[in-house]
């Protein structure tokens, strides 16, 4: 199923486009590095700490023309590109969140919560990517905004690796946490806690569903936001990112949970996440 | 004052090639095409018309109807990326200067093209009319109805880009990735070519050594 409002876009376009994104996730890395060069850091390693890079998005946005263009496989491919990308594995939060999602979506890793932060491991179930990688970001202190966010982005991933457990034991007053009061009062209240409670008990299928819509509610919302912005929406530059990773993880947890969504979903765009989800939860990495 | 550092993307064109690329280190720095047009006018009367194009209007027509003025602009478009608010629930989202300055040198991956660092001058307010100092188009708490193009992180220049503010040129190929250009000798690696009479921002900053 394609993304609503992108029926215009002509295959050429978004072969186009898609090559550019693929493109300039590593040419971003040359001029960076004529930037550091000049600024006087020389060592290609500290080079690519330095330098948060935006590779990773770049990946991710060649991914979801490739997904709201019905083909999956491509998508798939890209994907797989991304979290091969070394340039991905810089730690700023949004990236590492992305990082873990997209991985957590192609079963390669697991992303467990721990009272101290989150990490990555690979997947028992995935293949050989990397022996013995694994990724460990502690939660942020310095600001209980970028707490909550970095949780909320990261609940899904761990959904999709069916360990949301230990998720809720860390949000839930489980376990001690390192995070603040005031986020774990947040992020029990999201509508990301919500579905992932529901997800592990029947009891929870309730909350779940009105997280699920509220969730839905806001994708709808900000993709018929970025076709309102029509000169960049033509040209196949959405201001924004057009897939909901973080909503299609969790609707990939609840497929393979044997969550009934079809009922549930209300939108064409929750629809289309729905669809891809639906290829998600019977993919298997090779 | 502040000092920015921005990036250029031009894309390789009939009229813009290694040489044009080459001279803008070495000879005449980032021509607006109000420049470019009158480059055979009188010193005295270009000093005169120079300082009358420069306005608020034309700065609106330049960031929000491009196409009518390409021709006949005074301001240049660089790029210093720029964080847009994605809603109380949702993470800013960061478009890159890179990204910008890449997709305009490619032309969107179409062609090859050029990506120059430099930096300007820019003001705290608004000031179109003044030449000298660049505009922080990015900023919509100075320039709210300028929104459309806000992912571009826009910084605008006037007139010209000085070379001795430019610090280097990178040729790129259609794919984004460094490509051969005619100052890169045979069996050199393809790399920025640095100016080499470039001043750094920091002998303008107001940053004083002790004595």
């Amino acid at each position: 199923m394609r993304l609503p409002g992108t029926e215009e876009w002509s295959a050429q376009a978004i072969a186009k486009r898609i090559a550019f994104e693929r493109n300039v996730a590593d040419g971003v890395r040359y001029v960076l590095r004529e930037t550091a060069r000049s600024d006087r850091i020389t060592q290609s390693q500290r080079i690519d700490r330095f330098v948060a890079s935006d590779a990773i998005f770049a990946l991710g946005r060649a991914a979801e023309l490739a997904f709201a263009s019905d083909d999956f496989g491509l998508g798939i491919t890209i994907c797989s590109q991304l979290v091969g990308n070394q340039l991905a594995r810089p730690t700023p939060p949004m990236q590492f969140a992305f990082f873990a999602t997209v991985g957590a979506l192609l079963g390669l890793f697991d992303v467990y919560f721990t009272s101290a932060g989150v990490g990555i491991r690979l997947a028992q179930s995935g293949v050989a990517h990397d022996p013995g990688f694994q990724q460990f970001t502690a939660w942020p202190f310095a600001s209980a905004v970028d707490a909550s966010r970095l949780v909320r982005l990261l609940l899904p991933a761990a959904a999709v690796s069916n360990l949301s457990g230990d998720a809720r034991r860390v949000i839930g007053g489980g376990v001690e946490s390192s995070l603040k009061r005031s986020v774990l009062d947040e992020v029990v209240v999201s509508p990301e806690f919500r579905l992932v409670v529901g997800l592990d008990s029947a009891r929870g299928q309730m909350q779940s569903m009105l997280g699920l819509a509220e969730l839905e509610a806001r994708y709808s919302q900000r993709v018929s936001r970025l076709r309102s912005d029509e000169a960049y929406w033509r040209s196949l530059r959405p201001r924004g990112s057009i897939v909901d990773w973080p909503l299609l993880a969790l609707m990939t947890a609840g497929i393979r949970g044997g969550m009934q969504l079809s009922d549930q979903i209300r939108t064409s765009e929750g629809k289309f996440i729905e669809s891809l989800a639906r290829n998600f939860a019977v993919f298997r990495p090779r | 004052m502040q000092l920015n550092w921005c990036y250029k993307g031009i894309a390789e064109n009939p009229a813009f090639g290694d040489a044009e690329a080459y001279a803008v280190l070495t000879d005449t720095g980032i021509l607006s095409a109000w420049m470019l047009s009158n480059s055979g006018m009188a010193l005295r009367q270009a000093n005169v018309d120079s300082q009358s194009v420069l306005s608020a209007d034309a700065l609106d027509d330049h960031v929000n109807d491009y196409s009518s003025v390409a021709r006949s602009t005074p301001y240049i478009s660089l790029t210093a990326g720029c964080i847009e608010f994605n809603g109380s629930i949702s993470a800013p989202a960061r478009y890159p200067a890179l990204r910008t300055a890449l997709d305009f040198a490619t032309n969107g991956g179409a062609t090859s093209g050029y990506v120059f660092r430099c930096w300007v001058i820019t003001g705290l307010k608004s000031t179109p009319e003044l030449p000298g100092t660049a505009e922080e188009v990015r900023d919509l708490n100075l320039f709210s109805d300028m929104y459309t193009y806000h992912r571009e992180g826009e910084v605008t220049a006037k007139l010209f880009v000085p070379r001795r503010q430019i610090q280097w040129v990178l040729k790129v190929g259609p794919d984004t990735k460094p490509a051969k250009a005619t100052w890169i000798p045979k069996g050199r690696p393809k790399r920025a070519l640095l100016n080499q009479n470039f001043v750094h921002p920091d002998r303008a900053s107001n940053v004083i050594k002790a004595l």
